[in-house]
């Protein structure tokens, strides 16, 4: 057992962790954030997509231990407290990017690592940075207009 | 299981090398699924993931050196990476999506020795060599010699790759990655391709190395295809015997992803097309 | 928020902040979790089954067939599949014995500790080979149905017609891929069984625990969790979930959670069925369709689970929208050693209608005659007569939805060119149509219910066991509910399907919750107004109400003096709307939704590789409660159509779906996603709620047609089968030369 600490939506945690614990059972089964979601367990839906210090990773195929002490996470708990993430949840609302929301909070996490690097993307950026991302209720183009909406509200 | 998270390289290399059973890891995006159902159950993990040492990105006397550890985004962003591997970018580019290109490592494609992993053919077709780096030894190994069989690599226990060495080839040598996949993100390769040329004056082939992925239980060298190709001039003609000998050089099977027949199709076409672009430039 | 506008979601704000629990995301005091055990082969008598012993793996627990305290039967039509094999198994895979242990590691691993012996016996599987065993009539077959649609004289109208052409079409199997996996919760309730999971059909989740459970119904609870997509994969599976989670919470003592793994979900739960469909059709040389001969073959599995349903909906879209006076159809359902296959949206129509869309252009290949007149020339209208011999009434859209495709992509500029070596390009277009509701007496037989409580603070309690799965049915029947009683949202309210507090409004399928539990919900709430009206004395004005005496209430006001007030109501189907299932005559369905599509694509024809550039779609629903939810349902079913068409490949190995993991069953990414111009077009129902019709599964009915004739441009040859890989394109190439 080991005890990390990492910083969650802002907040300070300190979670003991057996081995072979993946990130997404940190969150979900320690931490109760069970907003992120597991879609297949290897690394092939994104339900799971989460923000560790900045970049984009699966929390399906993230061992914990190996996060160091005072990682930043984000989920999409943390969304609303967070100008870029609160305007994605508004404009995926507006534009019915939403369905059943399984994938969802791994596609706004997916929307918030691009738009953080490229504040005014092309849709065929759009397109490839939820490439991993499987949705199966919308046809994904409607989850693209909303992340053009948001950053068209930020331009 | 234990794990443990080393900062250094010396520290890593001993603690693979004193506890048993112990084996390395970095982005774990093959291992974790593995180990979550059950199928591995190592003792200890190494997670490499936290040495600095091994991301560098170097030139050196004709030699780029790349750490182990670079990850599928850093080799297709890098411009050093770009303007001299391209067929290595290119390939990277290809892997996955965004949030696997962040995490997998160009070391766990090469040692996890998929046959359809997408960097060991334009690894192989720049003559890149491993530093396999252990406690005790450090030796370098043609990446041709590392693939031994079906999820065969030679990697010593204790052993750990810890840098690729890229020989740099001429400003006008031509580098290329072709990859036909399942789909347009998100894709396994059906097929890869990757070739380096160079062309002499009127198009005569001074040099050419070709490789290719999910033809056969490893990645491999085309070099019938590559002799046949020596010393002639670069025709529409010669594209069209060459894909035909490569076709007739690969072994592919059928599996989840094509069939034996359409892999050994395409990689005739994907002969074609490495050539078409090499002529081209 | 009223009918015709597209407000936001009203789950859409816990689904976007992470708030929606899902039934994986509850936290439950004291839950276990459970394994499945399954059979290793595909066919054979269970010579023996080895457990650990229950000291070794003390406190968990493991239950068989023996264990069962009611029938060991879930019943979805016929009573045929065990709820845990006993004595032999049909399919590889099949549930043998339950694990439920304190974390969900343990459950697998002493589930992976029981051992099945089965004496092996020969197993049947795939479309083709099935087909020709029906051909020849091989008696060892089992035919789990077996229908005809006869009309006319078919024979003396093919030996008359200026062209008889023969074509052979095969579709495959098709996973949901749901993305959020099968999950089930079972609690023992002092002394009955309560159950909480996702699902799309509660109370057919009911009798199927209590015939198992030897409980009386009411002692079984079965509540919907938010549910994270189904498209028909959550219809009937979950009650084998809800059975298996039972009997171990029973058997331990505690709550006990079953969530299927990915690769276990998409190996062994229900897929859309494989299909062989063989068609003699004969026309004028004007492209006028005389006569049509046909056979549809589905696989249904081991288990008669759906099929027959299915196997309906698919022959009575066997003749697509088209008019046709002289048919002789035949249909039936074939036994197989592989998992039942089930619903999947759409339930057959899109197999049969793919197979008469392919024909369609091969009649205008060879009377070379352009596809769209040859389509307009049948295009079923108002007036006409189906072979059923169903008259067409009001709101028949198929002739506005081929001309707006038509017009839109400019399909008869696009068709002269086709493009050069090796990258050629295809335009294909294809109609269709979809039946709203149950099939035939479906839905006389349920006489479905919705019932509407007022509270004293004005609050609406909307009733209903129907099921939000990301369809937005919360959204459209809340927009229903406040357009009828012109009330702001807010008052508007749901419980969640729980079959204790809900009455029985059928089931979340068949494109049927909008158009009948809707139109429920708007009559329910006319009646409730009604009664609020009578007994107030007043009537309405507006938002207000208007008491004799002048005084102006608001609805709340209002509500204060007379709630509480309930009004339920029950669908009635029209005495005229009449169904023979034996003869197959009659009013299969009170009305259609009409739909047609066209397709570009490029086609590679060195690698084979089908891109799919742009689709024009357009869809007639009657009308668009929520138009942007219903923008969502359809690119979205139309996508998953795309898929069924050109990526979405199942092959079966050794009795096993070969293709069990999302790295290798493909389905679109955004990337792999074409620009979709889609036209929704409204031409009113009078017996839909603001005149809708059903809509969820029609877009899954021409895309893959449309697409298969681009391809067919494209390249210049038949493709007679879906998926169109590469591979199977290569082989069709091969095959030419």
């Amino acid at each position: 057992m080991i005890r990390r600490t990492m910083v969650v939506n802002g907040r300070t945690e300190t979670v003991d962790i057996e081995p072979g614990l993946r990130l997404i059972d940190v969150l979900r089964d320690r931490l109760n954030l069970t907003g992120t979601k597991e879609g297949c367990g290897e690394g092939e839906c994104g339900s799971c997509s989460v923000i560790v210090d900045g970049t984009l990773v699966l929390a399906c195929l993230t061992l914990a231990e190996s996060l160091v002490d005072g990682t930043r996470i984000l989920t999409v708990e943390g969304l609303s407290n967070d100008a870029l993430g609160a305007r994605l949840q508004r404009a995926f609302l507006a534009c019915h990017a939403v369905q059943c929301g399984y994938c969802t909070p791994g596609m706004l996490l997916a929307a918030h690592a691009l738009l953080t690097e490229d504040p005014d993307p092309t849709s065929e950026r759009i397109v490839q940075a939820l490439s991993g991302n499987l949705c199966r209720c919308t046809g994904y183009a409607m989850i693209v207009e909303a992340i053009q909406a948001a950053s068209r509200e930020h331009g | 299981m234990r794990v443990h998270t080393p900062h250094d390289l010396p520290e890593a290399l001993e603690l693979l090398a004193s506890l048993p059973g112990a084996i390395p890891a970095a982005g774990t995006t093959d291992l974790l699924p593995r180990w979550h159902a059950g199928r591995t159950r190592p003792d200890h993990l190494v997670i490499l993931t936290h040495i600095p040492c091994l991301r560098r990105i170097s030139v050196e006397d004709d030699v780029l050196y790349l750490g182990a550890l670079l990850t599928h985004h850093l080799l297709a962003t890098s411009a050093f990476v770009t303007a001299h591997v391209p067929a290595l970018s290119a390939a990277a580019l290809s892997i996955g999506a965004p949030a696997i290109r962040n995490m997998g490592t160009m070391g766990g494609n090469i040692a996890n020795a998929s046959p359809a992993a997408d960097l060991p053919p334009p690894l192989l077709a720049h003559e890149t060599s491993l530093v396999l780096s252990s406690a005790s030894s450090v030796r370098i190994l043609p990446l041709h010699e590392f693939f031994l069989s079906y999820s065969k690599v030679d990697l010593q226990p204790g052993e750990i790759i810890s840098e690729v060495r890229i020989p740099l080839l001429p400003a006008h040598a031509r580098s290329f990655f072709f990859k036909l996949g399942t789909r347009k993100a998100q894709s396994i390769a059906k097929v890869s391709i990757a070739g380096t040329a160079l062309l002499g004056r009127g198009r005569v082939i001074e040099s050419i190395r070709l490789a290719a992925g999910s033809i056969a239980p490893i990645p491999l060298r085309l070099h019938g295809t590559e002799s046949a190709l020596i010393g002639r001039t670069l025709t529409i003609d010669l594209c069209d015997e060459a894909s035909r000998i490569a076709m007739a050089e690969v072994h592919p099977i059928d599996d989840v992803r094509s069939t034996a027949s359409y892999r050994r199709h395409a990689v005739g076409v994907l002969v074609h097309r490495l050539l078409t672009a090499i002529e081209r430039g | 928020m009223r009918v015709g506008e597209s407000p936001i979601r009203v789950d859409g704000e816990d689904k976007v902040t992470g708030r929606t629990r899902f039934a994986a995301d509850l936290s439950v005091q004291g839950l276990w979790h459970a394994a499945v055990a399954r059979s290793l082969e595909p066919c054979g008598r269970i010579s023996r089954l080895d457990l650990p012993p229950a000291l070794e793996i003390a406190p968990a627990v493991i239950v068989t067939a023996d264990h069962i305290p009611g029938d060991n039967v879930i019943a979805v039509i016929e009573p045929d599949m065990p709820c845990l094999a006993r004595d032999r198994v049909s399919y590889l895979g099949e549930p043998v014995a339950l694990v439920a242990a304190p974390s969900a590691r343990q459950a697998r691993e002493i589930a992976a500790r029981i051992r099945v012996h089965v004496d092996p016996e020969p197993a049947v599987w795939g479309i083709e080979a099935l087909a020709i065993r029906v051909l020849a009539s091989d008696p060892s077959l089992t035919l789990f149905s077996d229908i005809r649609i006869e009309d006319g004289d078919v024979e003396a109208a093919l030996a008359g017609s200026d062209l008889t052409i023969e074509g052979t079409y095969m579709t495959g199997l098709q996973e949901h891929v749901y993305i959020e996996p099968q999950t089930m919760i079972a609690f023992v309730d002092g002394n009955g069984i309560r159950i909480l999971g996702s699902m799309q059909c509660p109370y057919y989740v009911r009798p199927a625990v209590a015939r198992v459970m030897a409980l009386p119904e009411e002692r079984v609870i079965v509540q919907q969790a938010p549910t994270g997509g189904a498209f028909g994969g959550k219809e009937d599976y979950p009650s084998t979930m809800a059975c298996h989670a039972a009997l171990l919470a029973r058997a331990c003592g505690h709550p006990v959670r079953l969530v299927l793994d990915r690769t276990e979900d998409m190996a062994f739960t229900t897929k859309r069925h494989a299909s062989w469909t063989r068609l003699t059709t004969g026309c004028t040389r004007h492209g006028r369709l005389e006569a049509i001969d046909g056979l549809l073959v589905l696989d249904a599995g081991a288990y008669v689970t759906l099929s027959p349903v299915v196997l309906s909906r698919a022959l009575l879209h066997a003749c697509g929208p088209y008019m046709c006076p002289n048919v002789s159809f035949r249909a039936v359902a074939v036994r197989s050693n592989m998992p039942p296959s089930g619903a999947f949206r759409g339930f057959g129509a899109p197999q049969s209608q793919f197979a008469i869309e392919s024909q369609m252009d091969e009649i205008a290949h060879r009377l070379c005659l352009s596809p769209a007149i040859v389509r307009s020339t049948n295009l079923l209208a108002t007036g006409d007569r189906m072979a059923t011999g169903q008259v067409m009434g009001e709101s028949v859209g198929a002739r506005a939805c081929l001309e707006s495709v038509l017009l839109r992509s400019g399909y008869h500029e696009m068709r002269t060119v086709t493009g050069s070596s090796p990258v050629r390009t295809g335009i294909g277009l294809a109609c269709c149509m979809h039946g709203a509701g149950f099939t035939g007496n479906g839905e006389r037989r349920l006489g479905s219910r919705a019932r509407l409580k007022l509270t004293p603070d004005g609050v609406v309690d909307v009733l209903v066991s129907t099921t939000e799965m990301g369809q937005g049915l919360l959204t459209t029947f809340t927009q229903i509910v406040c357009s009828t009683l012109l009330v702001p949202p807010t008052l508007v309210r749901f419980e969640l399907p729980d079959t204790s507090l809900v009455p029985d409004s059928g089931p979340t399928v068949a494109s049927r919750s909008t158009m009948i539990v809707g139109r429920l919900v708007e009559r329910a709430s006319r009646d409730l107004e009604a009664s609020l009206l009578a007994r107030i004395g007043g009537q309405r004005d507006k938002e207000h109400v208007l008491l004799p005496s002048g005084q102006r209430l608001t609805w709340v006001e209002a509500s204060r003096r007379v709630a509480p007030l309930e009004a339920e109501v029950q669908h009635q189907v029209p005495n005229d709307q009449k169904w023979d299932e034996t003869s197959y005559r009659g009013t299969a369905y009170p009305v259609y939704s009409w739909g047609a599509a066209v397709a570009k694509v490029t086609v590679d024809m060195d690698t084979f590789v089908v891109t799919p550039d742009r689709l024009w779609l357009a869809y007639e629903v009657g009308k668009a409660v929520n138009p942007l939810a219903a923008r969502g349902q359809l690119e979205g079913g139309s996508l998953q159509a795309l898929g069924w068409a050109l990526s979405e490949n199942i092959t079966v190995s050794d009795g096993r779906y070969a293709q069990d993991r999302l790295q290798t069953y493909i389905v679109p990414t955004c990337a792999d996603a074409p620009p979709m111009d889609l036209e929704i077009i409204e031409m009113p129902w009078s017996q839909g709620p603001s005149g809708a019709k059903g809509l969820g599964e029609l877009p899954m009915n021409a895309v893959a047609p449309a697409l298969r004739n681009a391809v067919r441009h494209a390249m210049g040859l038949s493709p007679t089968s879906i998926p169109l890989t590469p591979e199977s394109l290569m082989a069709l190439v091969e095959r030419a030369r």
